[in-house]
């Protein structure tokens, strides 16, 4: 239950959201390390009542493991096998920078990734996992540990109001830090630290997390106004560059391509990539997180 | 329409041309928005687009145009014709001026004169021809007062809204002292336009050797003032204290015996206190000043009052004579001169001919000391002034009026010190401003567009 804080706090705008998202599921794709009791089967096989085999006795196995009515039955030593199921702690690194500030007016990507994000909370807590969210900033990142109860929601909210994206921070670091997590998920637009943020999921998947990567996209990224007008790099001051008709479609391209090398990178570290516009409904988005799709409805990859 | 300077207007028009031109080569740099996948941008884009050969912008370049034009028409001072009068002459008619046709010639020199008023001690309106016959007057003994004109004037713009900082203020007179008094600059100040003062021959320019011997009518000092009275007359004593008293040295007092031809030689006042002649009617239509003041009051031409009463005093202006004075006469009808202390007229004035007949109905006691007081003398002295009081015609400068001081006639509005700012430029001015400020409306409503 979640504490009482009144009902005019940020979370209540988030109320429809979870709303939508409930019952909602996010089976974790392999077995969780052992860990505290929780929904994911693990890698550990105890002695639960969930029987899954018969393994013949080996040496040194567990006298205690072993069915003792088929040894009767049978003559032949058999171990019962049951899976265990473990709780899966989620991290979820949420990109400050400058360039998630956009559209600056108006429902942008900030709002966009923080709705995930909670979105992503609640479904984890639902299961009993424990889920905590970094925010990293350029003044340093603001963190909410992993936790089971649901009022971590509320924290989260109030952090999220809390913040607003600036600078050209690298969530490269915070991934590095957060890479211990059995379950990380990066919800970021990569501007600027793609090159350094690959690597550091690179590393937390070679320790064996479960890698989320959602990348987010501004509506008018991916489909620029027509009007002629100078871009200006809010992360990088001296990038000016007119935008027209001319070279809007090289503009396209480029973009198009930058985004599938990211998703080629991830795919190939076996992370689940999933790009979403700020067009795109929060809790379609988060569905699409949870259930590993990694296209949007009408999304031809270009 | 006419311009003041139309040079302006060239150089409106060479401003204009290098609008259109810059209209017509313009070059527009676009939007700058904040937009975080810049980076795929291509590079090489130019930042600005060149237009050539096209005219962009019209409504700005009109708007722009508008306001250069509004500006030249301001600078070269262009004026519109209207029906406002644009010149107020006021004609010096009184005894100041020596010569009236001078005062017509110097306004017909003027031109056109929509306006013209010819004052003495009062403002007439007049038309040119009017004022020609005017100075055919063989002599004038009223005293000018140019507040009296000015205020005319400027009641004659009072129906006028517009152009009244355009209409110019001409003063033909000799700007004697005695025609100015204190609200006479105060009046030229309020004058919205222009003032200058165009400047005739004073009477007091005449010298004393062209007056002749006869009386003057023109503003001349008394030359003598007679007395024709019997036995010891009391006003005969007092003239005689006050004319010694008196600043000028050719004052003199005279006894003369009645109807003396001779001695009518060099007066210029006559007290008669006996009975008065048809000589003394003769003297006096020619200019000069005739005092009756009969000794024996109750047999003289003055007609008698309805109640007789005792007058506690007289007075004229400040010289007041504190006494016991017998009313039982009156003087005849005329501009009062000295008065009973209820008000009522004890001597007056009445023009006759180039001169005047002064009625003094004030019976003077031989045995009391009244006439050898200092009051009474100057009271005596003021009836023996000549026609229409004591003349001072000593020419004032510009300043005196507010004016700077000018060596010609003529003044012009710079030299008077007002800022001249025209109702058309004004109007041109504003125009031009709101054309500007239209034009950044509608430049700042493109660029948020």
């Amino acid at each position: 239950m979640l504490r009482s804080g009144g009902g005019e706090g940020p979370l209540v705008q988030y109320a429809g959201l979870l709303d939508a998202l409930t019952g909602l599921t996010w089976p974790s794709a392999s077995r969780a390390r052992a860990g505290d009791p929780g929904a994911h089967r693990s890698t550990r096989l105890g002695r639960s009542p969930e029987f899954t085999e018969y393994r013949a006795y080996r040496p040194g196995d567990d006298l205690r493991r072993l069915d003792w009515k088929l040894y009767g039955r049978t003559d032949r030593p058999f171990l019962r096998i049951a899976n265990d199921h473990a709780a899966l702690r989620t991290a979820i690194v949420v990109d400050a920078s400058a360039s998630m500030r956009f559209p600056v007016d108006g429902y942008g990507k900030w709002e966009h990734a923080c709705a995930i994000a909670l979105g992503l909370t609640a479904i984890a807590i639902a299961e009993g996992d424990a889920a905590g969210v970094v925010v990293a900033g350029a003044n340093g990142d603001r963190t909410i540990p992993p936790r089971r109860r649901r009022d971590v929601l509320i924290d989260l909210a109030d952090m999220f109001a809390a913040v607003t994206p600036a600078g050209s921070a690298s969530i490269a670091d915070t991934l590095i830090r957060a890479a211990a997590q059995p379950r990380l998920v990066v919800i970021s637009d990569f501007l600027g630290s793609a090159e350094r943020a690959i690597p550091a999921l690179r590393v937390a998947a070679a320790s064996g997390s479960e890698i989320f990567a959602v990348h987010v996209a501004a509506e008018a990224e991916l489909d620029p106004p027509a009007r002629t007008f100078i871009a200006d790099d809010p992360e990088e001051p001296g990038m000016q560059r007119p935008l027209s008709a001319d070279n809007r479609d090289a503009y396209l391209a480029a973009f198009a391509e930058w985004r599938s090398t990211i998703a080629s990178a991830l795919h190939g570290m076996n992370a689940s990539y999933v790009l979403t516009s700020t067009a795109e409904p929060v809790r379609d988005a988060v569905r699409r997180v949870v259930a590993g799709h990694a296209a949007m409805p009408g999304d031809t990859g270009s | 329409m006419s311009f003041a300077a139309p040079l302006w207007l060239a150089v409106a028009g060479m401003v204009a041309a290098g609008l259109v031109i810059a209209h017509l080569i313009s070059t527009s740099v676009p939007q700058r928005d904040p937009f975080p996948t810049a980076r795929f941008v291509p590079q090489g884009a130019p930042l600005t687009v060149l237009r050539t050969q096209r005219l962009t912008d019209v409504v700005l370049l009109l708007l722009r145009l508008l306001a250069i034009a509004m500006l030249g028409l301001a600078l070269a001072g262009a004026q519109v014709s209207r029906d406002a009068p644009t010149r107020v002459v006021l004609a010096d008619v009184s005894r100041a001026v020596a010569s009236a046709s001078e005062v017509s010639d110097s306004v017909r020199a003027l031109g056109d004169v929509p306006m013209l008023f010819a004052y003495d001690s009062v403002a007439h309106r007049v038309d040119i021809d009017s004022l020609t016959q005017l100075a055919t007057r063989e002599s004038v003994t009223s005293k000018a007062s140019l507040s009296a004109a000015l205020v005319a004037a400027h009641r004659s713009l009072s129906a006028i809204t517009e152009g009244r900082t355009e209409t110019e203020l001409v003063i033909v007179s000799p700007l004697a002292r005695e025609q100015v008094d204190s609200a006479t600059a105060s009046l030229v100040a309020l004058w919205e336009g222009p003032v200058r003062v165009v400047r005739v021959a004073a009477a007091g320019s005449r010298s004393m050797d062209t007056a002749g011997d006869e009386p003057s009518a023109l503003g001349l000092r008394p030359a003598a003032v007679e007395i024709r009275a019997v036995g010891d007359d009391p006003v005969g004593a007092t003239l005689g204290s006050a004319v010694a008293r008196t600043d000028a040295p050719e004052a003199t007092a005279e006894r003369r015996e009645p109807s003396a031809e001779g001695s009518q030689r060099r007066a210029a006042a006559r007290i008669v206190r006996t009975e008065p002649t048809s000589a003394d009617s003769a003297w006096a239509r020619r200019g000069g000043t005739l005092v009756l003041w009969p000794a024996n009051i109750a047999d003289s031409h003055l007609e008698r009052r309805a109640t007789s009463d005792t007058a506690r005093g007289i007075a004229a202006e400040s010289d007041v004579v504190i006494g016991d004075f017998a009313r039982t006469h009156e003087p005849r009808a005329g501009a009062m001169m000295v008065a009973w202390l209820d008000g009522s007229a004890a001597a007056t004035e009445a023009a006759l001919g180039a001169g005047c007949i002064r009625d003094v109905a004030i019976p003077v006691d031989p045995v009391g000391d009244v006439a050898l007081r200092q009051n009474f003398r100057a009271i005596v002295r003021r009836l023996v002034q000549p026609c229409g009081g004591e003349r001072d015609f000593t020419a004032l400068s510009d300043s005196a009026l507010g004016l700077p001081r000018s060596a010609s006639s003529l003044a012009s509005p710079a030299m008077t010190g007002r800022a001249i700012v025209s109702r058309e430029f004004l109007w041109f001015a504003l125009a031009a401003v709101g054309f500007l400020v239209a034009e950044h409306v509608v430049r700042r409503r493109r660029v948020t567009v």
